[in-house]
């Protein structure tokens, strides 16, 4: 795991929706600045209630969120979007502009920043997520992969330190997704924390350094990705399953030796392990 | 689930038995003679009668609550507005200004509240008793064309949805540091601007795609359809009917012909 000072941590977290609904099971967490996390688990086992808190969107029922430092319930929704931003798994949840160009300058225009650096940063994320073809038209009628990355793109023109995706990959085809990875790469890269929520387990074992598994509104695993995919009885335990690759990496576990996350890494893991005999 | 989305409370009471179609009627009938006296006594009289309705029919104490933090502010509310702008005849107990308030004002004003409120239960009683499907169910028995029956359902159905999208739209535009809070009222009705513009796309395309849904299930392929579930008609429904008829008459009679209730006191 990344040894950077930890940007979000959680105390004790305990959250209960109306009607006595626990989501969250006292949860204790550390995420390191700069760190490149999936967090995997069921539906309703508390991915997008936890963060949620990290933006200030729930209040926890008892325990405490700290921002960089800030308590969220200390600050306004609107002062954590500065530093967080968050990608809504519906696009239709964030589309209301006339034009693109226009949605995606909403975010920074709430932030209050002058008319060149929106425009800046507008035309920065019209090219980086490849939509100057629909610049001038209307998001609401474009088709859904086009509407997801507008509204990851309009995450994207407020540069938050820490960036929440919620199943970012959702509609997009194989190349709009790795495009999108990639970016988020590069993201990273520059030393933004990058948080995905996501059922996609070929996606964590390619792209996240570090992946957290969430059961019944607590932290079951976190840690570097192949140890956490190595964690067979974790895993089956919150209904997760590795990718093919990873199952026949650990089928050959007394062969090859070691988790291996995607094939690329099982080809070198398989001619290591026939360099070295048996 | 809130309240406000659905009502029904499951149950197995006298009221929650009584075929739809009669409660239908009940609540016409009653409602028409509420709006039909005028006379404080009977309005106490008819609301104490909905509220005994409602205890009967086994609702839970925390609706009563509910109703009772609905309705009583505006009831109140109610009475205080019509003593001070309407004017009553009789002699005047007192004047300030351009108030003048009489017994009759006094009178009225309470009966018009307790009206509003024995309205209210009354309707009240009859959503906490009948589910969606039955209650859209009994209007189609009555004669109500069977797609407006089911645009009601579908209504009713997305009450919740809808409730629940306006919350994720909201979170994902304060996510967007949009502001809702801060500003005159003017500015705050503005913030809103967002939330209620991806209200509308997300509402035209859940029509869109639940249109085309039922015309692929065959909605108005056939003029005449058949029904899974069907209502029985029972003798209590029967004995219920008629008790209803003759009182709506009777006290019809009482109010049209000889006048009853038609005074203030």
């Amino acid at each position: 795991m990344s040894t950077s000072p930890p940007c979000i941590r959680v105390e004790e977290l305990f959250f209960e929706y109306a009607g006595d609904l626990a989501a969250l099971n006292g949860v204790d967490l550390e995420i390191a600045e700069n760190a490149y996390v999936a967090i995997v688990g069921q539906n309703g086992s508390g991915k997008t209630t936890l963060v949620k808190h990290f933006i200030g969107l729930l209040r926890p029922s008892s325990g405490r969120v700290w921002v960089y430092g800030r308590e969220t319930t200390s600050v306004s929704v609107g002062e954590l979007a500065r530093t967080v931003g968050y990608a809504f798994q519906n696009p239709d949840h964030q589309i209301f502009c006339p034009t693109t160009r226009e949605e995606l300058a909403f975010g920074p225009r709430n932030l209050g920043l002058g008319a060149r650096e929106v425009a800046e940063r507008t035309e920065d994320a019209l090219t980086a997520f490849g939509l100057l073809p629909y610049a001038d038209l209307p998001p609401a009628v474009l088709g859904y992969g086009l509407r997801r990355k507008i509204s990851i793109a309009a995450v994207y023109t407020m540069r938050p330190r820490i960036l929440i995706l919620d199943e970012p990959t959702t509609g997009l085809d194989g190349r709009s997704a790795h495009e999108l990875l990639a970016l988020l790469g590069g993201l990273y890269a520059q030393g933004h924390t990058i948080l995905l929520v996501t059922h996609d387990m070929r996606l964590v074992a390619e792209y996240a350094r570090e992946t957290l598994v969430m059961h019944e509104g607590r932290v079951l695993a976190y840690g570097p990705t192949r140890q956490v995919f190595g964690l067979a009885e974790e895993l089956s335990r919150a209904q997760l399953i590795p990718p093919q690759v990873t199952r026949l990496g650990e089928a050959l576990r007394p062969y090859l030796r070691e988790t291996v996350l995607t094939v690329p890494e099982f080809c070198q893991a398989f001619v290591r392990a026939r360099e070295a005999g048996p | 689930m809130s309240l406000l989305y659905d009502l029904y409370q499951p149950g197995d009471s006298w009221l929650h038995r009584l075929d739809p179609r009669v409660k239908v009627g009940l609540v016409f009938c009653g409602c028409s003679l509420l709006l039909l006296f005028r006379n404080v006594w009977l309005m106490l009289g008819a609301l104490a009668c909905v509220g005994f309705v409602l205890w009967s029919a086994g609702v839970a104490r925390e609706r009563m609550a509910w109703v009772a933090r609905m309705t009583l502010p505006t009831m109140a509310m109610i009475a205080v507005l019509w003593v001070i702008f309407y004017r009553g005849e009789g002699r005047v107990l007192f004047s300030w200004w351009f108030l003048e308030v009489t017994a009759s004002t006094i009178a009225e004003g309470l009966a018009v509240a307790l009206r509003v409120g024995a309205l209210a239960l009354l309707i009240l009683a009859w959503l906490f008793t009948t589910d969606q499907t039955t209650l859209v169910h009994s209007l189609v028995a009555l004669g109500m064309p069977y797609e407006w029956g089911l645009t009601l359902a579908m209504a009713l159905r997305y009450l919740p949805t809808m409730g629940n999208v306006f919350g994720m739209i909201s979170d994902a535009q304060q996510a967007r540091a949009l502001d809702l809070t801060k500003g005159n009222p003017l500015k705050r009705a503005r913030a809103y601007l967002p939330i209620t513009v991806a209200m509308l796309i997300t509402a035209l395309r859940t029509a869109q795609s639940l249109s085309l849904a039922l015309e692929s299930r065959a909605l108005g392929a056939r003029r005449k359809r058949t029904y899974l579930h069907r209502l029985h008609f029972r003798r209590a429904d029967l004995l219920w009917t008629i008790g209803i008829v003759l009182a709506t008459a009777a006290l019809l009679w009482a109010r049209l012909v000889w006048g009853f209730g038609a005074r203030p006191y």
